[in-house]
C-alpha cells in the first residue's frame, strides 16, 4: 500500500526574529541571513508516523510529496534519509504562496498522476502561515475522509486507519475507512535519526521532479484573503534583570519585586 | 635426586604446557584483531616506555603506591636471577650464575630484592586493608589477593631456600645477609644439616611452585600487565591528544558495536588494564555519580571480549556489546575530558573507545539522547548548536564594526568566534573583551561572520563523525578562500579542531589560543602597560581542550599573573584538572541536579578562597557560573558566590581605563 | 438570512467563557453586516447551554442537540454546522480558536468555498465590502494584514486579542430554534473521550500561570511549579517540550499548538521561549522568565527575567512568597 507525506519547506521557526527581513512587493517573509530552510516539524512527524507504520507492515511504500518553490534539495532529501522511498517535488513560481489552495489543488493533482495513495498523512500546520487549512482542502479534492491531530496512527486489519487524536483534555480514538488523510501533532514525537549508510545513499537518489504544467491541476475553488501588509511586531517590553549573589537570592528579590509592583496578589485574590 | 629432577622437570612442563595454552586462548582475540600502525617511529616510542617503565613516571604521582610497585617490579626483574637458577639448576649447574656472580653479588641482590619484594607485599596488603582508596572501588579484589600471596610465596620461598642452603654448608652466607638470618633463626630452631637438605628441596618447591602458578594465573588476571605492559606503551597514540581518528563514511558498519571490531592495539588496551583504578578516581563522570567509571569500563569490554571468545562461534551471538556489556548512559555520561588516559599507567585509551560506541549509536542505531541530538540537528540545521537563540552571529558586535573578511579577502589575525561565544550572551563578553584587547594591541584582524559554522567539535565528541565532516569540509572551504596567518579563539573545542583535526580535509592553519595570543602581545610589549596588583587571587580552571589535550598551561598563567593576579591552584589542575562537565557535548545533555559535574568542580575552585574563578573556554565559562552559584548556596547559603571570568575580561579590567569605553 | 452567526462551544454543560470574545467581534462587525447576530449550538444535553445562550443578547439562537454529538467528534460537528449554515446563510461564521471549534471553522470554510481568517486580532469591514484583518504569522514574528473578497467569511478570532463582551443583557431572552440533525453520511468513526482530570483551574482561565519548560529536565519539578500556583491562586503550565516529552498533560501546553493565554501574570521557568511558545503567552501582562541561558529568546520578551538555575531560584521565590503569606 501506498503512503504519501506531504511536507513543507518553511522558513526555520527558530531563525532569530531580528533577522527577518519583508519582501513588500512579494508580501513574503525572508531571512536575512545563510539559514536553510527547514522541513515544517509537524510535517516531519509525519512522517515519523508513516516509518511506524511500515515498521508493522512491510508492504508500505512512502512517498514524501512536497509542493513549492527553490527547494533546497539537501534539506528535503532527508526525508529519504530517514526511510522514505520516494521524493517527488512539484516547484513552480506560483506554489510560493501563502494560499493554500493552488498548493492543495497541486498535491491533489500529484497525488492523481502517480495513482492515488490509500493514506495521505500531513502534519496539523504549517509553522510559517499557520492556516491549518490545505489538509482540508486536499481531503475534499480528493474526497477522502480526515482525521485530525493524531499523536498515535495505526493501521488495522480491516483496512482502516486508527488514530488518537489529542483533546485539550486527554484523548479520543477515531478512525475512518481507507483511503483517507490523517493529520499529525506534536505529541506524536519527533522525526528519528537517520543513519550514515542511508543518508549517504539517499544523497545519491534524485528526487523525482514533475512540472506544475504536467499536472492536471484543477482550478482553485476559491482563493485564500489576500495578505496586504507585512509587519514586525513591536513587544515594547524591555527586560528587567533580577540581580542577586546567587540564584536563591535572585528567587527572594523577585518576590519581593513581584509583590511592590503589584503583579503578584497572594492567596489567589481576584482569581476568576 | 632423579626421581625429584624428573618431577621437577615434569611439573615445569605441564605448567608450562598450561600456562601456553592459556596464553593461546588470549592471543587468538588479540591476533584475529586488525593491527594499527602503530610500529614506528621507534626512538619516542622507546623513550616513552623507558621513561615510564624504568622512570615509573606516571605511577609515582601517587607517592606510596608508585614506590611499592617500583619495588615489586624492580624485585621482580632482579628474582629472575633466582628463577633461572631454580629452574636450571637441575639440568646444568651453569645456571647457578656462578660464572657470573651467582654466589656473591647475585646473591646478596636475590637477598636484597626479595626482601624489597616482601616490603612491597606488606605496603599493598596495608594499602588494600587499611587505607583502602576508593579507586579500587569495583575492582577484582580476590584477584588482588591472591596475586599478593603468590609474589609473597615467591619471596619467600627463595629466602628460606637460600636459609637453608646456608644451613648445610654453602659458602655464599656472606653475600647473603637476610638468608643468613633466617639460617640462624632456622638452626636455632634445631635445623640441621639433612633436615637443611630437604628444607632446601621444600622451599625451593615452594618458590618454583609459586611461580609456575604465577605463570598459569596470569593470562586472565590483571596480573597480566607484565607481558602486556610493555609492548601496549610501545604502542601508546602519538598523535596529536586532540586528533580523532577519521573514519570512512562509506564503510558498512560504523563504530563500535561488536567487540570483535576493536583494534589490536584496543584489545591490547583490554589485557594491559590492572584495575588500578586511577582512571576511576580523576573521572568527572564517576565522581558526579554518572554510570561510567573508566576502568569498569575497560574491565567490562575485557570480560565481554572473553564471553565472545568462550562462546566460540566468533560472531557475536552473545550479550550485545552495547546495551549488555555497556550500558548507553555510560557511553553519553563520559564528558571526553581525558583525565582517564592522562592518569593512565599504561596508556590505556578509553576516550576513543568511548567516541567509537557514540559512533555506532549516532551513526548506526539513531540513538542520541534528547539535549545532545537536539545540539546536533541544529548543527546540521542551522550550523551552530545553540537552537533557540535570539541572537544571529553578528549579533555581538553590531556597535563594534569589525571587519567581515570576504573570500579573497587577507587579514593577519583570523579572529574565529565561535558559536557560543557568538550566540550566547554571557560569553559574547569574553569575545568583546578580546576585541578591545586586538584593538589596542594594534592587531589587523577580521571575522568570517555569517559564514562561519560550528567546527564540528560537538558533532565528533558525540559520535555523529558525518555532520562533523560535513562542517569540516564547508569551513575549510570557507577558510582557504580567504588569507590570514593565523587564526585565534576563544573556544578550545575550535582551537582544538583547527589546529588537530581540519588537516585531514585540507586545512593546515597556524591557530592560537586567545591566552596564547594575549600571553605574546604581552610579551613582546604590544600590550600597553598594565596597572597591576588590581586583580587580585585568582584560581585558574584549565580547559581540557586547553590543558590536557594541546598542553597549554602557561600561557594562561602568564597572561593573569601579568593582569596583576596572585594564583591560587586548585588540588586538580593543570593535566591533573577536574573537567566542568561541559566537554563531548555535555554542555547541550539534561543533567539531573544531583548528578552535575560543575558543582564538584566549583566546590574545588571555592577550597582555594579565592574570589575570582578564572577560565578560558565559553563552556566552562557557563557551566562554571552555574555550578559557582550552587555550591555556594550549598555551602553557606549563596553568601559568597565566586566571580567567574574569562582571562580576556580580567586582562581588559587591568588595562589603563579599566573596562571603560566597553561597552556591554 | 442571518447576519453573523457565531460558534458557541460548549465545555462540560456549559457555555466556554472565551465566547463573549466571539460576541465582542460580531457586536464590533454587526454595524456593516447586515441581518442580526445568531448563534449555533451543537451538541448533546444542551439545556443548560441552551438557556445561558438564550440571554446573551444575540438577536436568534439555534441549536442541534443530538446524542450523535455528544463527544467532539469534528466531521459530525462540522456537519450540523453546515447544515445550520446551510438553513440560515449567513455572510460571516465566527468560530472560537479551539480544537473543535478550528477544525469546525475549517470543514465549513473548504465544504461551503468561503474564506476562512484564522487568528486574527483586529477586523474592520472595506469600503468595497471586503474584510480586512491582522493575524500573527510566522508563529507571532510577523504581522499579517490580510484582506477577504465580498465573504461569506469564516473568522477566527485569536484567544484573548479581543475583550469579552459585558453588554447587560439580562433582559433580553431570545427563543431558541431546535433544528434535527440531518448529517449526510459521516466517513469517520469516534470513540468516548479519554479524559484526564485537569489539577487546579485551566490555564486558560487563571490569571497567574506559571510554566516549566525542558529546562526542569523532569517531571518531578512540577511539584515544586504547583507549590507555586497554590500560593498565587494560579493554574501550571508547560511548554510544548515538557508535554511532548510525556511530563505533564497536553492540557498545560501554552502556545501554538496548545492554548493561548493572557493572564495578568505569566510565570516561565526553564523555558527558553521557541517562538512557536512565546505566541501562547506574549499577550500576558506581566511575563516574568526563569532561564538558565541569558541569550533564551524568552527575555526578549520578559518583563522580568532572572538568569539563573531554576533549582535554585525557584525554591527560594516560593519560600518568600509563603513567607509573605503567612
Amino acid at each position: 500500500m501506498r503512503v504519501v507525506v506531504c511536507l513543507k519547506q518553511v522558513i526555520d521557526p527558530l531563525t532569530p526574529a531580528s533577522t527577518l527581513t519583508l519582501d513588500q512587493n512579494d508580501k513574503k517573509i525572508r531571512v536575512g541571513i545563510v539559514a536553510p530552510p527547514v522541513i515544517n516539524g509537524f510535517d516531519e512527524q509525519g512522517l515519523e508516523a508513516a516509518l511506524r507504520l511500515r515498521e508493522k507492515r512491510k508492504d508500505i511504500e512512502i512517498v514524501c510529496l512536497a509542493v513549492g518553490e527553490r527547494f533546497n534539495s539537501d534539506v528535503m532529501k532527508r526525508s529519504l534519509a530517514v526511510g522514505a522511498d520516494q521524493l517527488i517535488l512539484v516547484q513552480d513560481a506560483s506554489l510560493d504562496t501563502w494560499d493554500p489552495y493552488p498548493i492543495a489543488s497541486a498535491l491533489a493533482a500529484a497525488i492523481r498522476q502517480i495513482g492515488g495513495a490509500d493514506l495521505i498523512i500531513c502534519g496539523r500546520q504549517g509553522s510559517d502561515w499557520d492556516n491549518a487549512l490545505t489538509p482540508y482542502i486536499l481531503a475534499d479534492l480528493l474526497a477522502l475522509p480526515l482525521l485530525s491531530l493524531a499523536k498515535r496512527v495505526e493501521l488495522n486489519e480491516g483496512n482502516r486507519v486508527e488514530i488518537e487524536r489529542v483533546l485539550a483534555d486527554g484523548s479520543m480514538m477515531m478512525n475512518a475507512p481507507l483511503p483517507a488523510l490523517v493529520t499529525v501533532t506534536s505529541e506524536l514525537g519527533a522525526l528519528r535519526m537517520p543513519s550514515v549508510s542511508a543518508r549517504l545513499s539517499a544523497a545519491r537518489k534524485q528526487p523525482r521532479q514533475i512540472a506544475l504544467a504536467d499536472l492536471e491541476v484543477s482550478a482553485a475553488p476559491v482563493r485564500a484573503p489576500e495578505v496586504i501588509d507585512l509587519a514586525i511586531p513591536v513587544t515594547g517590553r524591555s527586560c528587567t534583570f533580577i540581580e542577586a549573589a546567587d540564584g536563591p537570592g535572585a528567587g527572594a528579590r523577585l518576590a519581593e519585586t513581584l509583590l511592590q509592583a503589584g503583579a503578584i496578589r497572594l492567596g489567589g485574590e481576584g482569581q476568576s | 635426586m632423579p626421581i625429584e629432577m624428573s618431577l621437577r622437570f615434569a611439573v615445569v612442563s605441564a605448567a608450562l604446557v598450561v600456562a601456553g595454552l592459556r596464553f593461546g586462548r588470549l592471543a587468538r582475540p588479540l591476533l584475529a584483531a586488525p593491527a594499527e600502525p602503530r610500529l614506528k617511529p621507534f626512538a619516542p616510542r622507546a623513550w616513552g616506555v623507558l621513561v615510564n617503565i624504568l622512570g615509573h613516571v606516571r605511577l609515582l604521582r601517587k607517592p606510596y603506591a608508585g614506590l611499592l610497585h617500583m619495588m615489586m617490579f624492580f624485585g621482580f626483574l632482579f628474582l629472575l636471577t633466582a628463577v633461572v637458577q631454580t629452574f636450571g639448576a637441575g639440568v646444568s649447574p651453569l645456571f647457578a650464575l656462578a660464572m657470573i656472580g651467582g654466589s656473591t653479588w647475585i646473591a646478596l641482590g636475590q637477598d636484597i630484592f626479595a626482601t624489597l619484594l616482601l616490603v612491597a607485599v606488606a605496603m599493598a596488603a596495608f594499602q588494600r586493608l587499611v587505607l583502602v582508596p576508593s579507586r579500587f572501588e569495583g575492582s577484582n579484589k580476590a584477584d588482588a589477593g591472591i596475586i599478593l600471596g603468590l609474589v609473597a610465596a615467591v619471596a619467600i620461598g627463595l629466602l628460606l631456600q637460600n636459609a637453608c642452603y646456608l644451613v648445610g654448608g654453602d659458602p655464599s652466607a656472606a653475600w647473603r645477609p637476610v638468608s643468613s638470618i633466617l639460617a640462624t633463626l632456622l638452626r636455632w630452631l634445631g635445623m640441621t644439616g639433612p633436615a637443611a637438605k630437604v628444607g632446601a628441596t621444600a622451599f625451593a618447591w615452594l618458590h618454583m611452585l609459586a611461580i609456575l602458578v604465577f605463570l598459569i594465573y596470569i593470562p586472565g588476571s590483571k596480573h597480566l600487565h607484565v607481558f602486556v605492559g610493555i609492548p601496549n606503551l610501545y604502542l601508546r597514540d602519538l598523535q596529536p591528544a586532540g586528533r580523532l581518528t577519521t573514519p570512512d563514511l562509506e564503510q558498512p558498519a560504523l563504530g563500535l558495536s561488536k567487540i570483535s571490531q576493536l583494534g589490536r592495539k584496543q584489545v591490547l588496551d583490554l589485557y594491559a588494564c590492572t584495575e588500578c583504578g586511577r582512571c576511576q578516581e580523576m573521572c568527572p563522570a564517576y565522581a558526579s555519580g554518572k554510570p561510567l567509571s573508566p576502568k569498569l569500563l575497560i574491565m567490562n569490554l575485557r570480560d565481554h571480549l572473553w564471553e565472545q571468545r568462550d562462546g566460540g562461534n566468533g560472531d557475536d551471538t552473545g550479550g550485545a556489546l552495547i546495551g549488555n556489556a555497556i550500558r548507553e548512559e555510560t557511553i553519553w555520561s563520559c564528558t571526553t575530558c581525558r583525565a582517564c588516559m592522562e592518569a593512565c599507567p599504561l596508556f590505556i585509551e578509553h576516550v576513543p573507545k568511548i567516541i567509537d560506541m557514540r559512533r555506532y549509536l549516532a551513526m548506526e542505531a539513531g540513538s542520541v539522547p534528547d539535549g545532545i541530538s537536539g545540539a546536533t540537528l541544529s548543527i546540521e540545521q542551522r550550523g551552530h548548536p545553540w537552537a533557540g537563540t535570539r541572537f544571529s552571529r553578528l549579533d555581538w558586535c553590531r556597535d563594534l564594526d569589525i571587519r567581515v573578511l570576504k573570500p579573497g579577502e587577507a587579514t593577519d589575525t583570523l579572529l574565529w568566534v565561535g558559536c557560543t561565544a557568538a550566540l550566547d550572551a554571557r560569553a559574547q563578553k569574553v569575545v568583546r573583551s578580546l576585541v578591545r584587547l586586538l584593538r589596542a594591541a594594534k592587531v589587523d584582524f577580521a571575522i568570517l561572520g555569517d559564514d562561519e559554522k560550528c567546527t564540528g567539535d560537538v558533532a565528533r565528541r558525540t559520535g555523529n563523525d558525518y555532520l562533523f565532516q560535513m562542517q569540516a569540509a564547508a569551513n575549510v572551504e570557507t577558510l582557504n578562500a580567504r588569507t590570514f596567518r593565523q587564526i585565534v579563539s576563544v573556544c578550545p573545542h575550535c582551537v582544538n579542531t583547527l589546529k588537530n583535526e581540519y588537516s585531514d580535509f585540507g586545512g593546515t592553519y597556524q591557530v592560537a589560543h586567545h591566552t596564547q595570543l594575549l600571553a605574546e602581545l604581552m610579551e613582546t610589549g604590544r600590550l600597553p602597560q598594565l596597572q597591576k596588583s588590581e586583580a587580585g587571587t585568582i584560581t585558574f580552571h584549565d580547559p581540557c581542550y586547553l590543558g590536557r589535550y594541546n598542553g597549554e598551561f602557561a600561557a594562561p598563567r602568564a597572561v593573569l599573573s601579568a593582569a596583576g593576579a596572585t594564583l591560587a591552584e586548585m588540588k586538580r589542575t593543570r593535566g591533573q584538572s577536574f573537567c566542568c562537565g561541559g566537554g563531548g557535548g555535555r554542555s547541550f545533555a539534561i543533567e539531573p541536579p544531583d548528578q552535575r559535574v560543575n558543582i564538584i568542580r566549583a566546590r574545588q575552585a571555592r577550597e582555594t578562597g579565592a574570589p575570582v574563578l578564572a577560565t578560558a573556554c565559553p563552556f566552562c565559562l557557563l557551566m562554571l557560573e552555574d555550578g559557582c552559584k550552587a555550591a555556594a548556596r550549598q555551602e553557606d547559603g549563596g553568601v559568597q558566590t565566586q566571580q567567574v571570568r574569562d582571562i580576556a575580561e580580567i586582562l581588559v579590567e587591568s588595562m589603563p581605563g579599566g573596562g571603560a569605553g566597553v561597552v556591554w | 438570512m442571518t447576519g453573523i452567526l457565531i460558534v458557541a462551544e460548549v465545555d462540560a454543560g456549559e457555555l466556554r467563557p472565551d465566547f463573549r470574545e466571539l460576541m465582542t467581534v460580531a457586536r464590533a462587525m454587526s454595524a456593516t453586516v447586515p441581518g442580526g447576530i445568531a448563534i449555533a449550538l451543537v451538541g448533546a444535553k444542551l439545556e443548560a447551554a441552551t438557556r445561558q445562550a438564550a440571554r446573551i443578547g444575540a438577536d436568534s439562537l439555534h441549536v442541534i442537540d443530538d446524542h450523535r454529538l455528544a463527544d467532539p467528534w469534528p466531521e459530525a460537528h462540522a456537519a450540523a454546522l453546515i447544515q445550520l449554515c446551510g438553513e440560515l446563510s449567513p455572510k460571516m461564521v465566527i468560530a472560537p480558536r479551539t480544537i473543535l471549534g478550528a477544525e469546525m471553522a475549517a470543514r465549513l470554510a473548504v465544504h461551503c468555498r468561503w474564506q476562512l481568517v484564522q487568528d486574527v486580532t483586529q477586523i474592520e469591514a472595506t469600503p468595497d465590502g471586503g474584510l480586512k484583518c491582522l493575524r500573527p504569522v510566522s508563529g507571532g514574528a510577523v504581522a499579517a494584514t490580510v484582506r477577504a473578497g465580498a465573504g461569506p467569511w469564516v473568522v477566527v478570532p485569536r484567544p484573548r486579542a479581543f475583550t469579552p463582551d459585558e453588554t447587560d443583557t439580562g433582559s433580553v431572552v431570545v427563543a431558541p430554534v431546535r433544528h434535527a440533525f440531518e448529517p449526510p453520511v459521516l466517513a469517520t468513526v469516534c470513540e468516548a473521550p479519554k479524559r484526564i482530570a485537569v489539577e487546579g483551574i485551566g490555564i486558560d482561565r487563571a490569571q497567574t500561570v506559571i510554566a516549566g519548560g525542558g529546562g526542569l529536565g523532569g517531571p518531578g519539578p512540577f511539584g515544586l511549579l504547583r507549590e507555586i500556583a497554590d500560593l498565587l491562586g494560579g493554574a501550571v503550565g508547560a511548554s510544548r517540550v515538557a508535554v511532548d516529552s510525556g511530563w505533564v498533560q497536553a492540557s498545560l501546553q501554552v502556545g501554538l499548538t496548545g492554548k493561548t493565554i493572557a493572564p495578568d501574570l505569566y510565570i516561565a521557568v526553564g523555558i527558553s521561549g521557541a517562538i512557536q511558545h512565546l505566541i501562547g503567552c506574549s499577550s500576558a501582562q506581566v511575563i516574568v522568565a526563569i532561564n538558565s541561558d541569558a541569550s533564551a529568546p524568552i527575555f526578549g520578551i520578559a518583563n522580568y527575567g532572572v538568569v539563573g538555575d531554576w533549582n535554585e531560584v525557584m525554591p527560594a521565590f516560593r519560600d518568600a512568597l509563603a513567607g509573605h503569606a503567612s
